[in-house]
């Protein structure tokens, strides 16, 4: 997800000392002053506190989802410190307006923006207070302050000898003045980041001590069952609720505008009273949605090629772009269409809440802690500051953790029932409540030249736009254009030519949202299975196509002639063996490709027999948990690309579990190796590298087995059936 | 009705509806909340824990079937992590985001148990436990890791009788 970044600017830093502990404050927007009674200052991203059992706290707005971001984060604090990890902890931020940033928007952990945007303040901020630390011990000891250094913890004057632990020095260097500009250390002299220290949270996650926002106990809780209207848009219009009530531990049935909850002792009694509700629904307009009709509208309306132009005129050009496809030696033709996608993290989505005169406070696994907040207090009439939000492990997010839908449910059940309640939505319920990846059908033509080097595109897509669904603060749309339907082709790595993009918005009462990887998710695949058909109608080798497409950008070019190497592209294949690449790359700072090998045993079948992905992100914290984000999110793009599709029957969602659902498993995962490559340029965001080109290099390795276009996903839609060996 | 059972070792006397599955009285009644809830099919395997040795899906077994018998959760895989899955798990880093990986242990316990040095097929057959942040590469390797420990820790000792 790459949508408008902040512009760099200059960092701010504020010292104190509070009751012997130091606190230093940093801050991307602005200039702030302290008075002294503050205990939190004001506005802070990043915020350290060193007490005097030598311990540092750094706490930060990135939310730990798994992904091991905070981990990364200790590995700054330690490198940029001098410290030992095992004396530095991540904790996260309170959601309180002093820790709200511009980018990623208040507290919210998405766009793969965590480390990136993490490591702009935190680093200098460390670097700040090793330097404070520096000349309080240089000014004790009346030395120069270039004869000393930090190590373990310490300062230390080689030439006496002499040493002071930090733990010595706060009350000395929190009173002095921040340096305006604190050097930060470069990737060439890292020594803690870079490395792939294991993750201080693993240990709880492999004893079942982790507490995930469905763990949460608040003493006096009860819990509580959900049944949602059957079809978006449609409300609650009466319920029977006298055989629910009268069984052993109901308390409650809450009726709210598109859904019955039942508020019982324990989950399996909610649950149970729940199947003997009388609801009767009034349905919406989009009542008669069906998958088949969806398709056939985007289709139609790709064909048409009637859709608004990309308002941005320097990434648009029609005129041009007409002029190539009328002058063009071959014109790439092709339509495609893509599914609705569920996210469905492993734990199903849930919240508890306690409403009191007070106020509220909500426990929950969340990626949108300001935004929760925000929309917590405006649905029980509440200021924000009066809604406390207290942050727990996430059993995944992907995207979907960044709506508060369930959450706002789950306080009006809670405030309803006036005791806590914890609202646990079943894997049906989370699986037909929406914010899916939006359904999209596009029309690529591919004007090509004599070198069969790409002239313009023209890129007609249609579909409905996840910003006029998501709950989540993000950049609007472009004068009405959502800017996702253009992620992907107008920061290709690629020499791309002129473009015309037109986008048709279809809205069907479905609510969209941000699916990890969002726009480039279905992007990529049009773009790279295009770019194979024109790299066949050249007569060339697939990568050798794309390497004329990257003359300009050496950085990307030394990336894939790694990623061939490693993959062994230029290898001999076994007999009925097939091979595919596309590549996700972002200009030339952020690059992210696969090479899929596959066996066709017979016709409309095929065998997975290796996965090799590689990433370039620029500066790599830790290349273990990069080697993680991409192999993992590789296979959530591969589920997807296999079998993933939300479909609509009379209006009703056709998936319900994991039997209709179906994910990927262990004995359907093909070995994967991941190549981690890394720079000293800015760090870019990992987790959302994985997903985008995973299918377009398995379309095109079917491509080449075939010779048949893959014109739909998921793959098991589009005649290809996987087999095992 | 009231339901004897034995967790991690002890007996323990719960009252609830004979049709709860066991899941639920592990979470709610007995607070032992390692075990997850995924689907409440049977399907992701989430809620995986041990009934006399064997792996089940404790999501879809009500408990009035279960007096008597001896149920380990994560919780009762060992008292300090040091089950030879748990440090191969950490050795490979194998979570993510963890929600899945007490059942992802549990079933791999129970394969040891049967198949102490398994193959990718048995892996394969055992593991059908469902992951989202897609760990199943690591959790492959973490299996033959852990075998292999096993397997050199037998040679060891008969290694040392000799």
């Amino acid at each position: 997800m790459k949508a408008a970044h902040a512009p760099a600017r200059r960092i701010f830093l504020k010292s104190t000392l509070l009751a012997g502990t130091w606190v230093l404050g940093s801050s991307m927007s602005s200039p702030v002053s302290l008075a002294a009674d503050v205990t939190l200052p004001s506005p802070f991203d990043f915020w350290l506190r060193m007490g005097s059992d030598g311990r540092l706290t750094a706490f930060t707005t990135v939310t730990n989802l798994g992904q091991g971001t905070h981990m990364a984060i200790a590995q700054i604090v330690a490198e940029e410190l001098d410290m030992p990890l095992d004396r530095i902890s991540i904790e996260h931020a309170p959601v309180v307006k002093q820790f709200f940033r511009e980018w990623p928007p208040g507290i919210t952990t998405f766009a793969s923006a965590g480390f990136a945007s993490a490591q702009a303040s935190i680093a200098p901020a460390c670097a700040a207070a090793r330097d404070m630390l520096l000349r309080a011990a240089a000014t004790a000891w009346q030395v120069d302050v270039a004869s000393c250094k930090t190590e373990y913890a310490s300062v230390v004057h080689t030439a006496s000898r002499r040493s002071v632990a930090y733990v010595d020095l706060l009350e000395r260097a929190a009173l002095l003045e921040p340096p305006e500009k604190p050097a930060i250390k470069s990737p060439k002299d890292w020594k803690i980041l870079g490395q792939s220290v294991p993750r201080a949270d693993i240990p709880a996650r492999v004893d079942g001590s982790a507490v995930f926002g469905i763990d949460v106990q608040i003493p006096g809780m009860l819990v509580a069952a959900v049944m949602h209207a059957p079809r978006f848009g449609s409300s609650l219009q009466a319920v029977d609720d006298s055989a629910a009530m009268a069984v052993k531990g109901v308390r409650k049935v809450v009726r709210l505008a598109n859904a019955v909850a039942v508020v019982a002792d324990r989950y399996w009694i909610a649950q149970k009273a729940l199947k003997l509700l009388q609801a009767q629904w009034r349905d919406g307009i989009h009542a008669a949605i069906n998958s088949d009709d969806m398709r056939k509208t985007l289709l139609d309306a790709v064909t048409a090629g009637q859709g608004m132009p990309f308002p941005r005129p320097r990434a648009q050009d029609a005129v041009a772009t007409q002029q190539a496809l009328d002058t063009a030696r071959l014109v790439i033709d092709s339509t495609f269409d893509v599914p609705f996608l569920a996210h469905a993290a492993m734990e199903p989505l849930n919240a508890t809440v306690e409403v009191d005169a007070q106020g509220a406070q909500v426990w929950l696994s969340t990626q949108s802690q300001s935004d929760t907040q925000r929309g917590v207090a405006k649905v029980l009439g509440l200021l924000p500051e009066q809604v406390q939000i207290h942050t727990q492990h996430a059993g995944g997010g992907f995207g979907r953790r960044l709506e508060h839908d369930f959450v706002l449910e789950a306080a009006l059940i809670a405030k309803a029932a006036g005791v806590p309640v914890k609202t646990i939505w079943s894997r049906e319920n989370d699986m037909r409540a929406g914010y899916y990846r939006p359904i999209t059908a596009s029309r690529i033509q591919l004007a090509l030249d004599q070198n069969f080097l790409p002239m313009a595109i023209r890129h007609d897509t249609a579909g409905p736009s996840l910003l006029d669904y998501s709950m989540v603060t993000n950049g609007q749309a472009i004068d009405g254009f959502d800017w996702s339907f253009t992620m992907g082709w107008l920061s290709s790595s690629y020499n791309l030519p002129k473009f015309d993009t037109r986008w048709t918005r279809v809205d069907f009462g479905v609510p969209c949202g941000y699916w990890r990887s969002v726009g480039n998710s279905q992007n990529c695949f049009f773009l790279e299975h295009t770019l194979e058909q024109a790299a066949r109608a050249a007569g060339m080798d697939s990568l050798a196509y794309r390497r004329r497409l990257l003359a300009k950008n050496p950085k990307a070019l030394a990336f894939v002639d790694a990623l061939a190497e490693r993959a062994g592209w230029n290898t001999p294949l076994a007999k009925d063996h097939y091979r595919g690449f596309a590549m996700n790359g972002s200009r030339d700072k952020l690059f992210s490709a696969h090479i899929v090998e596959i066996a066709v045993p017979r016709p409309g079948q095929f065998r997975l027999v290796k996965i090799t992905a590689g990433i370039n992100p620029g500066a790599v914290a830790n290349p273990g948990t990069v080697e993680a984000q991409m192999m993992g999110g590789t296979l959530f793009g591969l589920t997807a690309a296999l079998f993933g599709e939300i479909s609509f029957k009379d209006g009703q969602v056709e998936q319900g579990n994991f039997d209709t659902y179906p994910l990927l498993k262990l004995a359907q995962t093909p070995p994967v190796d991941v190549m981690v490559m890394s720079s000293a340029d800015r760090p870019e965001g990992v987790g959302e590298e994985g997903p985008p080109s995973i299918a377009p290099a398995l379309a095109n390795a079917l491509l080449a087995a075939s010779g048949k276009v893959v014109r739909r996903l998921p793959l098991n839609k589009a005649g290809w059936e996987l087999v095992s060996a | 009705m009231d339901v004897n059972l034995k967790v991690n070792g002890r007996i323990r006397h719960i009252k609830t509806d004979a049709d709860t599955p066991l899941l639920w009285v592990l979470r709610e009644d007995l607070g032992l909340t390692g075990t997850k809830f995924g689907c409440g099919a049977g399907l992701c395997g989430a809620c995986t824990v041990h009934l006399d040795g064997q792996a089940l899906r404790s999501c879809v077994m009500p408990v009035e079937a279960l007096t008597g018998r001896s149920i380990t959760t994560i919780e009762g895989l060992s008292a300090d992590r040091s089950h030879v899955l748990q440090q191969a798990w950490i050795a490979h880093q194998v979570p993510q985001c963890g929600y899945c990986q007490s059942g992802m242990l549990m079933a791999a316990a129970a394969l040891l148990k049967t198949t102490p040095q398994p193959s990718d097929q048995q892996i394969d057959a055992a593991i059908t436990n469902l992951c989202r942040c897609g760990t199943y590469p690591r959790v492959r390797a973490a299996i033959h890791a852990a075998a292999n420990t096993l397997k050199n820790s037998k040679a060891g000792k008969k290694a040392g009788k000799a």
